[in-house]
């Protein structure tokens, strides 16, 4: 702030005691920085704290280790012993399953099976503090002795020792001998820690654990690769790791667009406010000028207001964004719940690059909207007769570029629709190429409109409208910027609500086509790695019902294919069954569709596969392309028979048939039994024989309807993000709005004084207002719709299938269309109620004011 | 015997250095300072067996580990020398420590719930360069991860006397007898490994009282037998070199749970091997208050008889020092007298710097004998501060 | 800016002897045109002009004759398309645009027609801004005399909309006097005011310069104003038409 001492103080005077007369000027540049900055570093710091809290469970599961060994199936503790004795590596068991506190309604928690004595060299606890007189030989000496976190402790309060885990086994107690960590520190939240022995015991699997973890070189690895036994595989952890963050980038990419298309409105918000209270201070600067202010004071003064209106706002955005990461975190954190089945920690992660980072942005959008105009009003102050024509030539010119730039932007468009490859950066580019496209015509198409309407009107009949049409044409180089943010904000809102929508629709469809047995059975469970099957005296029976006219099966195993995990399905598909399956052809065009009779007969075959789009369009794979698949004896290439729609996950499916899976994989398919009755069928009472099987008690049984709305709930709760940040974004938008059209017409006042002398009657005035606001807001929220539209179509059919790799059916939806024009008429209207009733105020308070001292007095 | 301390210390290091989220972590030099609470009466020995004057060895049985003491240790030294050059002269010590942390075994198979801690110590001297590294590896008993009992070889139904952590081990090669052994033993860091077979060449000698080897007048003692002098082949690797070596060494075994008393603060331990065929053992205390505690000396004749001597009349005198890095001062080179034996022996190590830098701090080293007789041996310095 | 760079503008330098030494300021050929829509206007088609130290010069012109704009020129508000303006020696068509402000602010003083005080500042806070610009002695007590002199007592602290047009011109005229410059300029003060306040504030500022021994140039359609002048020109078509001793004509 060097620069402030150089200003003479009477300069910061004379402008503060314009904002002093205008707060509403400040307020709005205030607000839209912080709309802005709240919605980026709302969904950056939700985005962190996710991707950081996921690190930190990988970290606790995944410790130091370099390498893991996994199995499908428990590893034979012996398989350590070797590892040690033959190959004297680093070696470390590791059990690790999901439990849940109390009962099986209670919070998940990740229980960890280690060996207590190598925590140095494979965990990552080193320094930690834990609770007094805590000895690690209590882990090994004492049963069921568990260390928790204190963070999850003091979180979930706990009280005493005493702990009831409910694990896939039932319900087990446990004793809490210790805590570990401070508790602030979230790598221990959601964390159980136990002796591998104790572990054992607990999960009642003697002899056996989950991994192993190693602590080799690439050499070393490689050799070990080769001798461990099948069905065993030595995965690299970072490797591992990649695999689970892949999980979420989509989500967080789609996130931190629509943060940044919230600070993108905000920036013209901003731009806009800013761009007001110069082109008022016009004259002061002129003034200023002549008194003998130079332009580089006066440039850095404005600068210094811009970076201190930048900071406030940044600061207010900054502390507005962490409220909102806060709720965000919660549905985010629950979103990845669902999807992934994970256990989640909620918790905020903060770092000073990412503070800074939000800053930046905050302070870098602010500078940018006002460093043009204010360059550009000191550059014209010095005549400040003429300043305002020049204004208005200069913005005149700049409408007439603008179709061409308009036209430019197109293209870029076009370009990067035909280059799949710019990849979702592309994609974004794209769509606010589409966006900022759209904005250029804007000063076109209300000088147009202005015109067409005032031809059609007769001008006697409404003296105040053709004024008001005049005005507003006339005006544009004060309002074309206002124009332009109210339709982008609109724009963005409507396109978000379409491509929401479309996504909605599309889910829904695809579940309900999906999801068409009567009946779902499969084994009961409450804990994410669950795996078991039903058991084959069930199966038999199914078989044996009269109701039943066929069944299909389903199992579900996680794998690798291409370096990314993968959910892998072995079902056993009868033709209802498959009839829930649409294929993609090998065209592009999603209407022409496959053989479908040939893909299922493929499917049979040895060696063939189904895949999921995104897995598809994620590596360019097409039916009749292979692919290889990790299974338990080694990586195995498959011939793909078909690609399929699918919404599940964005990182692909695959589906084998039973034969095919069990060639390579010990698990039995046919975890979950889908049953498909007759038309004639009683479903309640084959529903009643089912649940007095004497296994119904381990069975979880749900009718179709159950399972799809239950699934449609899952899908609606990852939406309420999304939710979030549009309703942040139509917050946003309207307050742009607002604050656009009341800028306007506070700008008016003055002309309003003028007018009333002319003798505009107090309805006219404020019938002139709104018509001027009407005109503005109904352009606006019109234009918004095709607009919205548009970028809709490049989120959908670019974005979208750029970062899920999934391909939406656009859905128009006309409540998502009307909204445009009635947020945007709305919010016009409200903007009118104030300047109106200042123009009442007026109205009724002294009346000569005006005569008093023209002109100077009227500007003033 | 007196290394039964250092298991203790060693274990007990063991467990603060696992445990390594509690603050009250020892400094250099603080294990030792435990050692005297550990294997004095403060230490708490309730539930465990204790040694006691006149033991019946079974063996092989008792070459195995011995569950319900609270320590024991298996130790190994070596003097060597490259075949082909015999002025390319080595040292190498393996020691396997057991520590139990508690004293009752729960009646549970799970391997991993055995309360036994193992502890392992590699070091090789290179005596032409005038270096020694020393390494060290830790396990819990868990499912076969150490341990020390006969394990089944192969598909042979013979089960051998194995002592072993993890790929570090002292194995047996027939069934009822602990040698000849062979010994392995490497760490790629350190780039030292040894390969070597051992031989007895001289029966086992039981130390002390048939094997009760008194530490103090308060009863405190452990089990604790030799065998005094072992041929022994094989290679040593050295950085990236492979030595054909050959060699003498010796081995120990020695079990207990009462242990030092208070006022100890440290010991000086030797065995040598003289040239005319006979060995000599020696131990003495030190006191915190600076005075000399109970010695002990005996001698293992060429014959393989080993007498106790009376100590009335021994010296063991130290004619040089050196300054570890930490600053502590140890003895290094000593002359031991007594007359009634004819023993005027000047004992010097072979590298003044053998110091195991480790968990647990304390000097081992080859040494060279000299004087009246010719030899060569092992020196153990501990609790010096 | 490097050629250019001067030092910064001491009034010392001003009292430099040079060629022009004894004209406070030269103007030479000066032209200038604008832009107005798609045509080019031209306003001034080579002015030569000159004033002594304390000359009082009355710019007569019909609206639209180029007054305003020669005052800006010399200002240095605007910049010529062509021609010179020197003032004390100093060529101010030289100078750059930030060393112009800063030249402005020291040696001359203005006042325009209206919208001469800046709104959201008091009287006094007005009255200040040339002296802070010009990192010069705050004391307000001259001020006050200053504003006695104008016959504005108890005002300042009053804000510019609380007084009538006559008092913000004189606030105007004590606000262009206040920091002692050498040159005055004036572009039609009384314009806006009635004919007796318009009498009152231009006999003021006539006094007020000559009391002080101050240069000014008077730009007005007013002819009754001339009387006024050491000097009176008009200004026609953007050429200097005639020069006539004022006080020949002088309507008094």
């Amino acid at each position: 702030m060097v620069g402030l001492r150089l200003l003479p103080p009477l300069l910061l005077q004379a402008n503060l005691g314009y904002f002093r007369k205008h707060p509403w000027l400040l307020m709005f540049a205030l607000l839209g920085i912080m709309l802005g900055v709240a919605g980026v570093s709302g969904v950056e710091i939700t985005n962190y704290s996710a991707r950081k809290n996921f690190d930190i469970a990988n970290e606790q599961l995944l410790g130091q280790a370099r390498y893991r060994l996994s199995s499908e199936q428990p590893i034979a503790e012996s398989l350590l012993t070797q590892l040690r004795e033959h190959w004297g590596v680093e070696a470390a068991p590791l059990i690790s399953r999901h439990v849940r506190l109390h009962n099986d309604t209670g919070p998940v928690v990740q229980l960890l099976g280690i060996d207590v004595f190598q925590l140095q060299r494979f965990g990552p606890m080193q320094e930690v503090p834990v609770s007094d007189g805590f000895q690690p030989r209590q882990l090994l000496l004492e049963p069921a002795s568990v260390l928790i976190g204190e963070i999850s402790y003091q979180r979930q309060q706990l009280k005493g020792a005493e702990l009831t885990l409910f694990t896939d086994r039932g319900d087990r107690p446990v004793n809490i001998i210790g805590r570990i960590g401070a508790a602030d520190d979230s790598r221990f939240s959601s964390l159980l820690l136990m002796d591998i022995g104790r572990a054992q015991q607990l999960f009642n699997m003697a002899g056996k654990i989950d991994h192993i973890e190693l602590n080799i070189d690439d050499d070393k690895a490689q050799k070990i690769r080769q001798w461990v036994p099948a069905g065993i595989q030595l995965v690299s952890v970072q490797k591992s790791r990649g695999a689970t963050e892949n999980l979420t980038e989509a989500l967080h990419l789609n996130l931190s667009a629509m943060g940044l298309l919230a600070m993108v409105v905000g920036v013209f918000l901003v731009y806009n406010t800013l761009f007001f209270s110069l082109v008022q201070r016009q004259q002061l600067f002129g003034q200023l000028r002549n008194v003998g202010v130079s332009q580089r004071e006066l440039i850095t003064y404005l600068l210094l207001e811009l970076l201190l209106i930048g900071s406030i706002g940044t600061l207010l955005g900054l502390l507005a964004g962490l409220l909102l990461a806060d709720q965000l975190l919660v549905l985010v954190t629950r979103t990845i719940n669902d999807l992934y089945a994970v256990s989640p920690i909620e918790i905020l992660q903060l770092q000073p690059w990412l503070i800074l980072k939000v800053v930046a942005v905050g302070l870098g959008g602010a500078l940018l909207a006002g460093l043009m105009p204010a360059l550009h009003a000191v550059k014209t102050s010095v005549r400040s007769s003429q300043s305002r024509v020049l204004l208005e030539r200069k913005s005149r010119q700049l409408s007439q570029r603008l179709p061409g730039l308009s036209v430019l932007l197109l293209l870029l468009a076009l370009v990067l629709y035909y280059l799949p490859q710019t990849g979702i950066v592309g994609g974004y580019l794209l769509v606010t190429a589409l966006l900022l496209a759209g904005a250029c015509l804007m000063p076109m198409l209300v000088s147009y409109s202005c015109r067409g309407l005032a031809a059609i009107r007769s001008p006697q009949r409404g003296l105040v409208f053709s004024m008001a049409l005049k005005d507003t044409e006339r005006g544009l180089s004060r309002t074309a910027v206002a124009l332009m943010a109210l339709m982008v904000a609109v724009a963005v809102t409507v396109s978000m609500s379409l491509m929401i929508g479309s996504f909605r629709s599309t889910l829904d469809l695809w579940l309900k086509q999906r999801l068409n047995a009567d009946i779902y059975i499969s084994p009961q469970t409450r804990l994410p790695d669950d795996y078991r099957s039903l058991a084959p005296q069930i199966w038999q029976w199914l078989q044996d019902q009269p109701e039943i006219e066929t069944l299909a099966s389903y199992q579900r195993v996680s794998t690798e294919t291409l370096g990314r995990q993968l959910q892998l399905f072995a079902s056993d598909l009868p033709p209802q069954a498959q009839s829930g399956y649409r294929f993609k052809s090998r065209f592009k065009h999603r209407f022409k569709s496959t053989d479908v009779q040939q893909v299922w007969q493929d499917f049979q075959q040895p060696g063939h596969i189904l895949i999921s789009e995104p897995l598809a369009n994620r590596h360019g794979l097409f039916r009749g392309d292979k692919i290889p698949l990790m299974t338990p004896l080694g990586v195995e290439e498959f011939v793909i028979a078909g690609v399929y729609f699918d919404y599940g996950d964005s990182n692909g499916r695959a589906i084998l048939s039973p034969q095919n899976f069990s060639r390579y994989w010990h698990l039995k398919p046919g975890r979950v039994a889908g049953l498909y009755l007759k038309p004639e069928a009683d479903i309640q009472s084959l529903l009643n024989r089912i649940r007095r099987l004497p296994e119904a008690d381990m069975l979880r049984i749900s009718e179709r309807r159950g399972v799809l709305d239950r699934s449609l709930e899952i899908f609606e709760r990852t939406f309420l993000v999304t939710d979030v940040l549009r309703l942040l974004a139509l917050l946003v938008a309207f307050v742009g709005m607002l604050s656009a059209l009341m800028a306007l017409q506070l700008e008016r006042q003055q002309e309003m004084k003028l007018l009333r002398a002319v003798g505009l009657s107090l309805k006219q005035r404020v019938l002139l207002l709104s018509y001027q606001g009407l005109l503005i807001g109904l352009l606006a929220g019109i234009a918004a719709v095709p607009v919205g539209m548009l970028l809709a179509w490049g989120l959908i059919e670019v974005i979208q299938l750029r970062a899920f790799g999934w391909t939406l059916f656009y859905e128009l939806e006309w409540q998502s269309l009307l909204q445009a024009p009635i947020l945007a008429v709305t919010a016009a209207l409200l903007a009118c109620v104030y300047p109106a009733w200042k123009q009442y105020k007026e109205h009724s308070s002294v009346p000569d004011q005006i005569l008093k001292s023209p002109p100077s007095g009227r500007l003033q | 015997m007196t290394r039964v301390g250092i298991a203790v210390a060693a274990l007990l290091a063991l467990l603060l250095l696992i445990s390594p989220w509690q603050d009250e972590n020892p400094k250099s030099g603080e294990s030792t300072l435990r050692l005297a609470e550990l294997m004095g009466a403060k230490q708490d020995v309730e539930g465990y067996l204790t040694a006691r004057p006149g033991p019946i060895f079974t063996f092989p049985k008792d070459h195995w580990q011995h569950q319900g003491y609270q320590n024991e240790w298996w130790y190994l030294t070596a003097n060597l020398h490259d075949r082909n050059n015999p002025d390319i002269r080595f040292g190498v010590q393996l020691t396997v420590f057991r520590f139990a942390l508690a004293a009752d075994r729960e009646e549970d198979a799970n391997p991993w719930l055995s309360p036994n801690m193992y502890m392992a110590h590699f070091a090789i001297t290179h005596v032409a360069d005038n270096q020694h590294r020393a390494s060290e590896r830790f396990s819990r008993q868990g499912p076969n991860l150490a341990g020390a009992k006969a394990m089944p070889q192969g598909d042979q139904s013979l089960a051998m006397t194995r002592i072993w952590l993890a790929d570090w081990q002292l194995q047996s090669l027939t069934a009822d007898d602990l040698f000849p052994m062979l010994l392995q033993a490497a760490d790629g860091d350190k780039q030292i490994a040894a390969s070597l077979s051992l031989k007895a060449v001289k029966p086992m000698v039981l130390q002390g009282e048939q094997g009760f080897s008194r530490k103090n007048l308060e009863g405190g003692g452990s089990y604790y037998y030799s065998y005094p002098r072992l041929t022994i082949a094989g290679t040593l690797n050295w950085d990236k070199h492979e030595f054909e070596v050959s060699g003498e060494g010796w081995f120990d075994h020695e079990w207990s749970s009462n242990s030092l008393a208070p006022y100890q603060a440290g010991w000086d331990w030797f065995s040598l091997q003289l040239q005319d065929g006979s060995e000599l053992m020696y131990y003495g205390f030190r006191n915190h208050d600076g005075s000399d505690g109970l010695k002990y000396l005996a001698r293992i004749s060429a014959e393989g008889e080993k007498i106790s001597l009376d100590t009335e009349q021994l010296d063991v005198t130290a004619v040089d020092q050196w300054h570890s890095p930490d600053g502590t001062v140890y003895p290094s080179g000593w002359r031991l007298k007594l007359p009634t034996q004819g023993l005027d022996l000047y004992i010097e190590p072979r590298v003044s710097d053998q110091l195991m830098d480790l968990s647990v701090r304390y000097w081992e080293g080859a040494v060279k004998v000299s004087g009246s007789h010719q030899g060569s041996g092992y020196v153990e310095l501990a609790g010096y501060k | 800016m490097s050629a250019k760079t001067i030092p910064e503008i001491v009034p010392e330098a001003i009292a430099e002897t040079n060629a022009a030494a004894e004209k406070l300021l030269v103007l030479k050929n000066l032209h200038k045109n604008f832009d107005v829509g798609s045509r080019s206007q031209t306003v001034l088609k080579g002015v030569d002009l000159t004033l002594s130290p304390g000359e009082v010069l009355v710019l007569l012109g019909a609206s639209g004759s180029g007054k305003s704009t020669l005052l800006n020129l010399i200002a240095g508000l605007e910049y010529p398309d062509q021609g010179t303006v020197t003032i004390a020696g100093k060529s101010i068509t030289e100078l750059s645009e930030h060393q112009r402000t800063l030249f402005r602010r020291q040696h001359i003083g203005i006042v325009f027609q209206f919208f001469n005080l800046i709104p959201s500042l008091t009287v006094m806070e007005n009255l200040l801004l040339p002296l802070q610009l010009n990192r010069m002695c705050q004391d307000q007590q001259p001020i006050r005399e200053l504003l006695g002199q104008l016959g504005l007592l108890h005002i300042e602290d009053l804000y510019p909309e609380q007084l009538s047009g006559g008092e913000q011109q004189r606030v105007a005229i004590a606000r262009a006097l206040v920091h002692q410059p050498s040159l005055l300029l004036a572009d039609e003060p009384t314009g806006s005011l009635d004919n007796s306040n318009a009498e009152k504030v231009s006999r003021l500022l006539f006094d007020q310069v000559r009391q002080r021994q101050q240069s000014l140039i008077l730009v007005t359609h007013n002819e009754r104003l001339a009387a006024h002048g050491d000097r009176v020109l008009r200004l026609n078509q953007g050429q200097v038409e005639t020069e006539q001793a004022a006080n020949q004509d002088a309507g008094l």
